[in-house]
């Protein structure tokens, strides 16, 4: 499965899009960190606070939609191209395939949320960020994790489902994941009874919201988030489980 | 080397075989030869064990190893020949020393050492044909199931292919090949199965093509079944 990976990583990373994300991602960074002086030039304490923490979750977000784009057709790709059959030939079952393949798109998808962040590593190095090394490591490793589990959860669902359906579905995951606490609260305010239940209902969904509060408390240095951090270890654990029954179901339907 | 004892398969309503009944002899290249839709390449997947949907047998050793290449291989474009079969060989949990060595034997064995660092998608298809050979002989099989391993290709190609597989068989290698190209059968194959339809195939071997040709054996039967309503 290794030297499967490894295609998998030299298949997707690097290129034009690795480039392309950089580049978006100085530019994201470099704008609120600008813009975050303009509209808090007296209060140093809520500047330093605007820039950093909108610019973990403009990244978040960024990362969120590349780990779709990354992640949405590669096992559509697989079948097609009917590399299973070769790979069974030389004795790569296909659950060993389906996590390969998951597990790159995880990994491909925590490079490219690592690239998108490059210019924020500077910012934070040369500006001054509040933060320390180990703050800085913590926020960036659930940075990465949130991209690489939103990229298994494509995975998954490109083994059932085509991937035009799959991009759609994961946009809104995102879209929906990032405002996660917001439309939940509407759903709630709103005291119908629909309301109600699509609220339970987004309980399933990932909350992408959540995860960068995380990121953003333990970068500040105020962890309180300990039912974040829970949160999202659940999910990371949920979303490791579904992979790995997924996987099992091909291997043992002969199908991916 | 390998006995089917009454294979029955369906595709829904329709009938594929229909208590089929072959024997593959160890040493020998058996073409699997017909229209399409016959059934060669579903017989094929069925060997390989990739589709189990069948009644009957398939008889051969449990410790039978099998090599393999589909009509169309599926190579990673950014690969080298060479990292191709390296690739392959590590999927296998080859060790680094063995795939070096192992990969560049085999583009040798299939003449395309002078092209072992040139990329993937710069090969041509006879090249590209020859590379899935190479790929079907990581591991030593006994019995090599080759599906049009020449469709496609130019009459160099064609030839390139039959000095292989004929080369192949002085290794001893049983070999299963699955072809529309005729005359490329009747230059390397021993023996063969004509597939017409589910009711309707025959064996050949070397000795009948001789005499007759093999566009005029499926010609026959064709006739000879659509007379008693069978084709």
């Amino acid at each position: 499965m290794k030297a499967f990976i490894k295609l998998h990583l030299k298949e997707y990373v690097g290129g034009k899009s690795f480039i392309l994300f950089g580049i978006l991602g100085g530019l994201v960074t470099l704008i609120l960190f600008t813009a975050g002086e303009v509209s808090f030039a007296n209060n140093p304490t809520e500047e330093i606070i605007s820039q950093f923490g909108s610019q973990w979750k403009f990244l978040s977000i960024m990362a969120g939609f590349a780990a779709v784009v990354i992640s949405m057709g590669t096992i559509e790709k697989h079948r097609r191209e009917k590399r299973a059959e070769l790979l069974l030939v030389h004795r790569l079952g296909l659950e060993r395939q389906m996590l390969g393949l998951a597990i790159g798109n995880a990994l491909v998808s925590m490079l490219l949320a690592a690239v998108l962040a490059v210019v924020l590593i500077f910012v934070v190095i040369f500006a001054g960020a509040p933060t320390s090394l180990i703050g800085f490591i913590a926020a960036f490793l659930s940075y990465l994790l949130t991209a690489g589990m939103l990229a298994l959860m494509v995975s998954v669902l490109n083994v059932f489902l085509p991937s035009i359906v799959v991009a759609v579905l994961g946009v809104l995951l995102v879209i929906v994941g990032s405002f996660h606490q917001t439309i939940q609260g509407m759903l709630l305010n709103n005291g119908q009874t629909m309301g109600r239940i699509l609220a339970k209902i987004m309980n399933l969904l990932p909350p992408l919201d959540v995860f960068n509060r995380l990121t953003r408390s333990l970068f500040f240095l105020e962890f309180r988030g300990g039912p974040d951090l829970l949160v999202f270890l659940i999910h990371l654990w949920l979303t490791l489980t579904v992979v790995c029954l997924t996987a099992k179901r091909a291997g043992r339907h002969e199908k991916i | 080397m390998m006995k089917i004892k009454n294979l029955s398969k369906r595709f829904g309503t329709k009938e594929i075989f229909c208590q089929l009944n072959l024997n593959f002899e160890s040493g020998k290249v058996f073409a699997l030869i017909g229209p399409n839709g016959a059934g060669k390449t579903t017989l094929m997947r069925m060997i390989m064990g990739w589709d189990k949907d069948y009644e009957g047998e398939i008889i051969c050793r449990d410790d039978i190893r099998l090599g393999y290449s589909p009509e169309t291989p599926w190579f990673p474009e950014i690969l080298t020949g060479r990292q191709v079969l390296s690739f392959y060989l590590e999927v296998r949990g080859t060790d680094r020393k063995t795939t070096a060595s192992e990969s560049a034997r085999l583009m040798q064995e299939v003449g395309l050492d002078l092209e072992k660092d040139t990329l993937v998608r710069n090969y041509s298809k006879g090249m590209r044909q020859r590379l899935g050979v190479a790929q079907a002989l990581i591991g030593d099989p006994d019995l090599l199931l080759l599906d049009e391993p020449s469709a496609g290709l130019d009459f160099f190609g064609q030839v390139q292919m039959q000095t292989l597989i004929a080369e192949l068989k002085t290794q001893g290698k049983t070999i299963i090949l699955n072809s529309h190209l005729l005359h490329d059968v009747e230059k390397v194959a021993d023996a063969g199965y004509l597939f017409m339809n589910a009711h309707v195939f025959r064996h050949f071997d070397k000795s009948e093509f001789e005499k007759e040709s093999l566009a005029d054996m499926f010609i026959n039967t064709a006739k000879g079944a659509t007379d008693e309503g069978l084709y």
